[in-house]
């Protein structure tokens, strides 16, 4: 059969009958939209938390200790107070452990410098800072020994904030009031850029963790302790003296869970993949029964408009058409069916996970990967619900048909 | 040479359950190129299922049917599809165009199922809505042409891919006098260039613009002469001047 006049037909077949048509539609655009919005969602996720991985240097060597019990990787500052100075005293100690780095920070405190102000993170950390994340200076010095020791109120900005409060002038030398006291500032960041996610890493203002601790945050609990390690390999048993030390250090009956969270970068991906498995397994009975269900409608209504178009199949068996190409005709519809339902699906699932996404705060991302399976998938369930109309016209006596 | 059609003894048995309906039994005759042929009786005498066998969208229950020296009692249903398409052109009493499509594209449509789908389609459809005197409609959709234009467009489209042979079953069933006459005068002249044509009618007002009858009544022939009167109306339409009126036969 020709392929111009195939396309011309199908256009026919579906335009004609405009109710069939979006009554098909309907059904796989919500199939196709249920399994894009979660696949947006979970990539958009899945994303967020890698690109944070990233950003914060979590590599092999890193073992790190949030404030907190629980599973979660973010910190929940301020809930658990057990996580203090002398834990990281013992940290020290432990065997493999090459360096502590304590953190405790405030996301929203007001900088004012003469004539700007601006809201951002205020970190409290020790010089080993730097070395744990890999950040390097644009501009002056980080925090030294000598700050923490004699509680300097000197602070490191990001460029964020740096550029908010002082615009194209250097900030070197200039002083901030943070929580009405004034700082000196000392150094700026070099810029990283917003992550994929969302996230400005360089939105951020650090002060020595023993200034933070005795005049802005007043609080010595600490928010998570980073560790280096020497030897990776080792990580296991390290991970296992540090929570011995911390139960002990908080006092942890037997029963009691940990008031705090060590998570190591393969924790974390073991943990990511996991939700993954569920997510996929949720994923396929959503998409089976969807799907299912399209497939049943596409099929019945088909079903139907053969019987509407049987004067039209008579026909074109007159003319010359064999039952191939009437079965090819009316799977061709369906399929077209499918592709048109996959491509609106496939749109409306997006703008779905953008609306929920504002709500959930990341971005949803949809890969050309996916779109290209969720289409397979919708013209393939449009070509299989076709089979059985397509087959009950190809099997038409074109003489009954004709009556 | 063989001739176009040869029929021997055909026979169509519809069953219901225990009933047996003889649509056709012992059919025999043959029909010769350039032949223009009537098959009148009165309703349910089996002209449509004659019909359907000769234009191969259904076989006999028994006997033997040959369209141009090829038996085609036993042919697949692929073969059958390409004889119908290359050799049998169809008319319906009710036009079967596709709705909402033009007639251009009406005429275009066995040209689809034909193998190879011929470089010159769109110019042979034009040809063929030409030669129905439809030229200038080629754009408009079945809804915008009258009854007679319908049935015209659909002879365009019988025309199309040079058939040897035109059915057509009840062609005027739904046409008005006047636009029955013109479709018949277009037969008339296409028989004249050549071509066979096979009328189905249980009017005999109609069977009287054809050369031969043959008659159905039961499901078997009654009669098979020609039609004498008709050579004057003959004479009226010379094959050579398409626009020449076309007087109806004297009653
Ligand atoms: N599919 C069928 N099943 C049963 N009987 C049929 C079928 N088709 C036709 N017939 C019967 O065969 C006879 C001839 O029908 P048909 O060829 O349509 O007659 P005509 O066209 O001369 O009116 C009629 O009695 C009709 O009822
Ligand atoms: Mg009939």
């Amino acid at each position: 059969m020709h392929a111009g006049t195939l396309v011309r037909e199908v256009r026919r077949g579906l335009v004609l009958a405009p109710r069939n048509t979006a009554c098909m539609l309907v059904g796989i655009v919500i199939g196709i939209a249920a399994v894009t919005t979660i696949v947006a969602m979970g990539q958009g996720a899945r994303s967020k938390v890698l690109d944070r991985m990233k950003r914060f240097g979590f590599g092999p060597n890193v073992i790190y200790i949030g404030a907190g019990g629980g599973r979660r990787f973010r910190a929940r500052p301020r809930k658990t107070t057990t996580l203090t100075f002398d834990d990281v005293q013992g940290l020290w100690d432990l065997p493999n452990v090459r360096l502590v780095a304590p953190y405790q920070r405030e996301r929203r405190i007001r900088l004012i410098a003469r004539r700007q102000n601006v809201v951002t993170r205020v970190e409290g950390v020790t010089p080993l800072w730097l070395i744990t994340r890999g950040w390097k200076m644009a501009q002056g010095r980080f925090l030294t020994n000598e700050d923490l020791r004699a509680r300097r109120k000197v602070v490191v900005l990001g460029t964020t904030p740096a550029r908010k409060l002082f615009g194209a002038t250097d900030p070197l030398g200039k002083l901030v009031r943070i929580k009405n006291v004034p700082f000196r500032v000392v150094g700026l960041f070099e810029e990283h850029g917003v992550s994929e996610g969302g996230y400005d890493p360089d939105d951020r203002s650090m002060v020595p963790l023993t200034t933070s601790a005795s005049v802005l945050l007043h609080r010595t609990h600490l928010d998570s302790i980073r560790l280096l390690i020497d030897d990776v390999t080792r990580q296991a048993e390290t991970v296992a003296a540090v929570r011995m030390l911390l139960r002990s250090n908080h006092a942890l009956a037997e029963a009691v869970d940990d008031d705090f969270r060590i998570v190591t970068p393969e924790a974390l991906l073991r943990w990511i993949t996991e939700s993954g498995r569920t997510l996929t397994i949720m994923l396929v009975l959503i998409a089976t029964v969807a799907l299912l269900v399209s497939g049943v409608v596409i099929a019945n209504i088909m079903l139907v408009a053969v019987q509407e178009r049987r004067s039209e199949i008579g026909l074109k068996r007159s003319l010359g058409a064999t039952r191939r190409n009437i079965m090819a005709q009316f799977l061709a519809e369906a399929g077209v069916v499918g592709l048109l339902g996959g491509l609106g699906g496939c749109a409306l699932g997006y703008g779905v996970a953008h609306l929920v996404a504002a709500f959930m705060g990341y971005p949803p991302l949809l890969s050309l990967k996916v779109v290209a399976v969720a289409l397979a998938f919708a013209v393939t369930t449009g070509i299989v619900a076709g089979m059985h109309p397509a087959r009950v016209a190809a099997r038409l006596d074109p003489v009954e048909a004709l009556r | 040479m063989a001739p176009l059609i040869h029929c021997t003894d055909l026979a169509k048995v519809y069953r219901k359950g225990a009933v047996a309906v003889h649509a056709l039994s012992g059919v025999s005759f043959t029909i010769e190129a350039g032949e223009m042929v009537a098959i009148m009786g009165p309703s349910g005498a089996g002209k449509s299922t004659l019909m359907h066998i000769l234009g191969c969208l259904d076989s006999p229950t028994s006997g033997r049917f040959s369209l141009d020296g090829e038996e085609v009692a036993h042919k697949s249903d692929a073969e059958l599809a390409i004889i119908r398409n290359a050799k049998i052109g169809f008319t319906f009493q009710s036009f079967h165009l596709l709705p909402r499509t033009t007639a251009l594209e009406n005429v275009l449509l066995p040209l689809a199922y034909s193998n190879p789908y011929p470089a010159d389609a769109e110019a042979r459809a034009a040809a063929a809505l030409e030669a129905v005197g439809l030229g200038e409609r080629a754009s408009h959709t079945p809804a915008e042409l009258s009854g007679g234009e319908q049935q015209r467009v659909a002879i365009a489209r019988a025309l199309v891919t040079d058939p040897q042979i035109l059915l057509a079953d009840e062609p005027t069933g739904n046409l008005d006098s006047v636009a029955g006459n013109e479709v018949l005068a277009i037969f008339q002249r296409l028989n004249a260039e050549g071509r066979t044509c096979i009328i189905v009618t249980h009017d005999a007002e109609t069977a009287r613009w054809t050369r031969r009858l043959i008659r159905l009544k039961d499901g078997r022939i009654v009669s098979d002469e020609p039609v004498l009167e008709n050579d004057r109306l003959y004479a009226k339409v010379p094959a050579e001047d398409p626009e020449a009126p076309c007087t109806p036969a004297p009653s």
